[in-house]
C-alpha cells in the first residue's frame, strides 16, 4: 500500500474542530474535519461539472447526469444501489448545482466505508441504463411543467430570463430546456461523465466521527486507482464578468409578466451581481443580509411590520463562480401589486441615494458574521462549507477570509457598491390578470 | 459479495449525540416544566418554549385565533417594543421562529451562548406578558390575510386540508391551523389577549434550553426571566372535544383547478393518538415500507415499475387524540383511478402477508437513522424534547429508537388491519380544468 500522504494545510473551523486538506496522487482532494461528538459521517463530493459545463444544445444533460447516476453501474442494477444504501440506513443523495455537481452522503461511522465504496463505483462506473434514462426524462419533463404552478418559480423564470443572456446556464429555474432534454441519450451522458468526472477535477470533504488518517486511506483504497485522463479539462462556461455580461444584453426589456389564477401576486426585482470571485462580493452580501436576512432585516420591517404589505418578503444573493444575481421579492394581496412594487423599489433605490448608517452596517456586520457561526453546526454544514469553497477554487483558508473581509467593509466601500450594481431594476410579476392589468396595456 | 449485509449488528443501540449529558427535568413550583440538556462542544444555545394552545384549545367559534397569537407574541409587552427582540436577537447572527400546529404552539430561538441572556429575557418577556396591542393587530391581520392567500395557491396545501377535513369531521384536527379562508371578522384584540392570559400559563408551558449552558445556569435564567402575574387567572375548564370515530365508508372529495399540470390524489386514515405511542411508531415504520426510498413499495410498483405517478409520499402525524396517516401522490389525471385500486390492494397486503423479515430490517434501520440524523443539532433535540413534552412523555424521546427495532411483522400486520382499512379510508383528488 502506498504510503499515506501528509495534510497539505488545515483550518481551525469550529469549536476547537479542524479541516484537514490532503491531495491524492491523481489529484483527488480530500477534506476531512475530524468531529467525534455523534456516531455520524458526512461526506460531500463536488465535481467541477453543473449547469456550465452542459455542451451548447444540451440543457439538462447535468440534471439527467444527477437523476440516473444512482440507477446503475458496470456491475449493479438500480435495484441493487437502492438496496445497498437503504439497507443501512444511510442517505445518498445525487444533485447539480450551476458550479457544480454534488453526491451527498451520511452514514453511522461504522458503515460509512462501505457507502463511500458505493459511491466511488457511482462516480466511476455509472451505465445509464437507457430505460432509467426515459423514465427520468420523463419525470423531468414533468417537473418543468409542475413548476408553471408556482407562481414564485414563474416570477424568477421570468426575472432570469431578463437578466442573462439566451442559452446562458444561470438561467435555468429547473431541469433545463423541455426541447434539449427530450433530445438526450445515453450515450451523451457518457460522453459528459467522462469529461469531467475526473480525480484531478473533484473534492471530498468529510465530517463526523472518522480520523483524519483513515478518512485518506478510504479514499486511497476507493479512489486512489482511478487515472487522470491525458486531454485537459476545459473551462467553464458563461463565466465573463457581470459587466461584460451587462454589456451584452443591449437594450432587451427588464420587465416580465406573467398571468395566473392565484390569490396573491409575487412582485420580484433583480440585479446582475457580482461572483464570489470580485472584489465586491463581501459588500454586496452584506446589502443582501441588510435588507433581507430576518425579521429585524429592512424590508421586513419597512414592508410587511410598518405596510402590512406581505407576509413573506425576503430575497437572495447566490453565490457564484460567475455573474450571481441579487434579488429582492414578496407576496402580496392582488390589490396591493402596484403599492408593493412602489415601495420595494424605493427600498432598491434609497441604497444608492444616501449611504448605510453607521449603526445600520456595524449591526448588518455583526448579523452576517452571527449568523456565519451559526451556520457551522451539522456535519453535513461542515463538510458542505469546506468541500463548497475547495471545489469553487477559494481554498479551505476562505473560512476564515470570509469574515475578515466583512468585518473590513466600511460605509463607503458598500454604497460605491450599491452605487455601482443596483441601478436599472429587472422586474417580474406574477398574479391574476386584474392584479397585473396595468402593466398589461399596449404601449 | 464487496459489501457484508449482517442485520443482525445493527441491533446494538447506537450512541447519539444528545447522550453525552443527560436532559434535566424540572417542575418548578409554578408548574412550570423546564428542560435543560448541557452540550458543551458547540458555541450555541437553543432555546424551545412549547404551549399546550394549539388549535384544539380554540373557542369552536373563533378559528385560527391559536394562529393569531403566534404573530401577536411577537408585537411586544409593556417594556419590550414590537421588532426589539428581533434587533437584539438578530444582530448577534441569532435565529428565532415560531409554529403553531393543532396540540400546541412553540416559540424558539438559535443563539451564540455568550448573547443567551439578554435574548432569552426578551423572549420570555414576550411570551408572558404579551400585549396585543390594538394597532398592531389590525395591521397584522393584513398579513395574516396574505398568508393565508399564499396558503390556498399551493395545490398541496388545499388537498390535504382537505382530505384532513375527511379523516376528522366535526373536530379541530379537520381545520387549518389558519382557520378558514378568511379570519372571522369579528375576531377582536380582546380574543386574543383572552385566549393568551387562559393558556400561556406555567403549568401549560415547557422551557427547554439545549447547548452550552450548565444547569445551574439554565435555571437561574428561568427564574430571573420568568415572572407570571400573581393575579391567577380565570381558567375555563377545558371542553373535551367530540371522540374521534375511524372512517366508516370511502369518503370521497374530488376538486378542480385550473393553472396546474399534475393531478393529486391524498389518501389518509385516522392513526393511533399519542398515548398509544408504540402503536404511533409501527406507523412510522409502516410509512417508510410503503415510501421509504426506491426499495419501498409503492415507490418501486408505481414509480419505477408501472410508472403511472411522478412521486409518492406517506406520513404519520402523531397527534394527542388521534393520528392521521397520509398517503400523497403526484401523477398524470389518467391514472387516478388506477392508482387508487394499487394502493388499496397494497394497503390489503399489509394487513394479510406478514412483513418479510430482511424488509423490515431495513426500513427500522432508515428510521432508526433518520432519527440519529435528525437529532444532531441543538436545535433538532430542543424540539424533539419539547414535543414529547406537550405531547406525551419525554422519556419518549430516548425510548424511540430502541422501541423501533423491537417491532415485530405480528405487530404491523395487526396495526393495518386494525387501522389501515383497504376499503374505509379518506381521499381527495385534485385535477386540472381549464376554465
Amino acid at each position: 500500500m502506498l504510503p499515506l500522504p501528509s495534510p497539505i494545510t488545515s483550518v481551525p473551523v469550529t469549536s476547537g474542530l479542524l479541516c484537514q486538506k490532503f491531495a491524492l496522487a491523481n489529484g483527488l482532494v480530500v477534506l476531512i474535519t475530524e468531529n467525534p461528538i455523534a456516531d455520524i459521517v458526512s461526506a460531500r463530493i463536488f465535481v467541477g461539472a453543473g449547469n456550465t459545463r452542459e455542451p451548447l444544445g444540451q440543457a439538462g444533460v447535468a440534471y439527467l447526469m444527477a437523476a440516473t447516476l444512482t440507477k446503475g453501474t458496470h456491475r449493479l442494477s438500480s435495484a441493487e444501489i437502492a438496496e445497498q444504501v437503504e439497507s443501512v440506513g444511510a442517505s445518498l443523495g445525487v444533485e447539480r448545482a450551476p458550479d457544480y455537481f454534488l453526491l451527498s452522503l451520511k452514514t453511522v461511522s461504522e458503515d460509512f466505508l462501505d457507502i463511500l465504496s458505493l459511491a466511488a463505483e457511482l462516480l466511476q462506473y455509472p451505465s445509464f441504463p437507457a430505460s432509467e434514462v426515459e423514465l427520468e426524462k420523463k419525470l423531468a419533463l414533468q417537473s418543468i411543467r409542475a413548476q408553471q404552478e408556482q407562481p414564485f418559480t414563474l416570477a424568477l423564470k421570468g426575472l432570469r430570463h431578463s437578466l442573462f443572456p439566451p442559452g446562458h446556464p444561470y438561467i435555468q429555474t429547473g431541469p433545463g430546456d423541455p426541447d434539449q432534454i427530450a433530445q438526450l441519450q445515453p450515450a451523451d451522458l457518457h460522453q459528459y461523465h467522462q469529461t469531467y468526472f475526473r480525480p484531478d477535477n473533484m473534492v471530498i470533504s468529510l465530517s463526523g466521527n472518522l480520523k483524519a488518517f483513515e478518512a485518506v486511506q478510504y479514499c486511497q483504497q476507493v479512489f486512489g486507482d482511478w487515472p487522470v485522463p491525458e486531454q485537459p479539462l476545459l473551462p467553464p462556461d458563461g463565466l465573463q464578468p457581470v459587466e461584460a455580461m451587462a454589456a451584452s444584453m443591449g437594450s432587451s426589456s427588464n420587465i416580465s409578466i406573467t398571468t395566473q389564477p392565484s390569490q396573491q401576486s409575487i412582485v420580484m426585482l433583480g440585479h446582475l451581481a457580482p461572483s464570489v470571485q470580485e472584489p465586491d462580493y463581501a459588500a454586496l452580501k452584506l446589502l443582501y443580509t441588510y435588507l433581507c436576512s430576518g425579521l429585524s432585516s429592512r424590508l421586513f420591517v419597512e414592508l410587511r411590520e410598518k405596510q402590512g404589505l406581505a407576509y413573506e418578503v425576503s430575497g437572495f444573493y447566490p453565490t457564484r463562480l460567475g455573474p450571481s444575481h441579487f434579488v429582492v421579492y414578496l407576496g402580496t394581496a392582488a390589490d396591493n401589486t402596484a403599492i408593493a412594487l412602489a415601495k420595494l423599489q424605493a427600498e432598491i433605490d434609497r441604497l444608492s441615494q444616501q449611504p448605510l448608517a453607521t449603526e445600520e452596517l456595524e449591526t448588518a456586520k455583526s448579523k452576517l458574521l452571527g449568523q456565519y457561526v451559526l451556520g457551522k453546526q451539522s456535519n453535513a454544514q461542515l463538510a458542505h462549507l469546506m468541500g463548497w469553497y475547495e471545489a469553487l477554487g477559494l481554498g479551505i483558508h476562505y473560512d476564515q477570509n470570509f469574515p475578515k473581509q466583512i468585518a473590513s467593509l466600511d460605509v463607503e466601500a458598500v454604497y460605491q457598491a450599491a452605487c455601482q450594481h443596483l441601478q436599472q431594476s429587472h422586474i417580474s410579476l406574477v398574479g391574476s390578470d386584474t392584479a397585473v392589468q396595468p402593466w398589461l396595456a399596449p404601449s | 459479495m464487496w459489501f457484508n449485509h449482517n442485520p443482525a449488528k445493527r441491533w446494538q443501540p447506537v450512541q447519539t449525540r444528545g447522550a453525552a449529558h443527560p436532559v434535566n427535568q424540572t417542575c418548578l413550583e409554578n408548574g412550570l416544566t423546564v428542560l435543560h440538556q448541557y452540550l458543551p462542544f458547540t458555541p450555541v444555545v437553543t432555546v424551545d418554549i412549547w404551549v399546550n394552545a394549539g388549535v384544539t384549545r380554540e373557542p369552536e367559534a373563533v378559528p385560527g385565533l391559536a394562529h393569531v397569537l403566534e404573530h401577536m407574541i411577537f408585537k411586544g409587552t409593556e417594556t419590550v417594543s414590537p421588532q426589539e427582540f428581533d434587533r437584539l436577537l438578530e444582530c448577534q447572527g441569532g435565529i428565532v421562529n415560531a409554529a403553531t400546529g393543532y396540540d400546541y404552539a412553540h416559540f424558539y430561538m438559535v443563539t451564540l451562548a455568550d448573547q443567551l441572556e439578554p435574548c432569552f429575557a426578551q423572549l420570555a418577556e414576550l411570551l408572558i406578558h404579551a400585549a396585543v396591542p390594538e394597532a398592531e393587530f389590525k395591521q397584522e391581520q393584513e398579513i395574516i390575510r396574505t398568508e393565508i392567500d399564499q396558503a390556498y395557491d399551493n395545490p398541496d396545501w388545499v388537498v390535504y386540508q382537505s382530505v384532513r377535513q375527511l379523516v376528522f369531521p366535526n373536530h379541530p384536527y379537520g381545520r387549518p391551523v389558519l382557520g378558514l379562508a378568511e379570519l372571522p371578522p369579528f375576531l377582536s384584540a380582546a380574543h386574543v389577549r383572552d385566549f393568551h392570559h387562559q393558556l400561556y400559563q406555567p403549568e401549560n408551558m415547557t422551557i427547554v434550553l439545549v447547548g452550552d449552558l450548565t444547569h445551574e445556569q439554565a435555571i437561574d435564567l428561568v427564574h430571573r426571566h420568568c415572572d407570571w402575574p400573581h393575579t391567577p387567572a380565570s381558567r375555563d375548564l377545558l371542553s373535551s372535544p367530540s371522540p374521534l370515530n375511524p372512517v366508516d365508508q370511502r369518503r370521497y372529495h374530488a376538486m378542480e383547478t385550473p393553472g396546474i399540470d399534475q393531478a393529486r390524489l391524498t389518501i389518509a386514515w385516522l392513526g393511533p393518538g399519542v398515548t398509544e405511542k408504540e402503536q404511533g411508531y409501527g406507523f412510522d415504520l409502516l410509512s417508510v415500507i410503503l415510501t421509504g426510498g426506491r426499495t419501498s413499495r409503492l415507490v418501486s410498483d408505481l414509480l419505477e415499475q408501472r410508472g403511472w405517478i411522478y412521486d409518492v409520499h406517506s406520513e404519520f402525524f402523531l397527534q394527542r387524540e388521534g393520528g392521521c396517516f397520509t398517503i400523497s401522490v403526484w401523477l398524470d389525471p389518467k391514472y387516478l383511478e388506477v392508482v387508487e385500486t394499487v394502493i388499496r390492494e397494497h394497503m390489503y397486503q399489509l394487513g394479510e402477508i406478514p412483513i418479510p423479515e430482511v424488509e423490515l430490517h431495513r426500513c427500522q434501520q432508515l428510521v432508526v437513522n433518520d432519527f440519529i440524523f435528525g437529532t444532531e443539532m441543538v436545535n433538532q433535540l430542543a424540539g424533539l424534547y419539547g414535543y414529547y413534552s406537550i405531547l406525551g412523555e419525554l422519556e419518549q424521546a430516548f425510548t424511540y429508537p430502541r422501541l423501533i427495532q423491537a417491532i415485530d411483522p405480528k405487530t404491523l400486520q395487526t396495526l393495518a388491519q386494525k387501522y389501515l382499512s383497504p376499503s374505509h379510508y379518506a381521499i381527495t383528488t385534485l385535477q386540472p380544468c381549464s376554465y
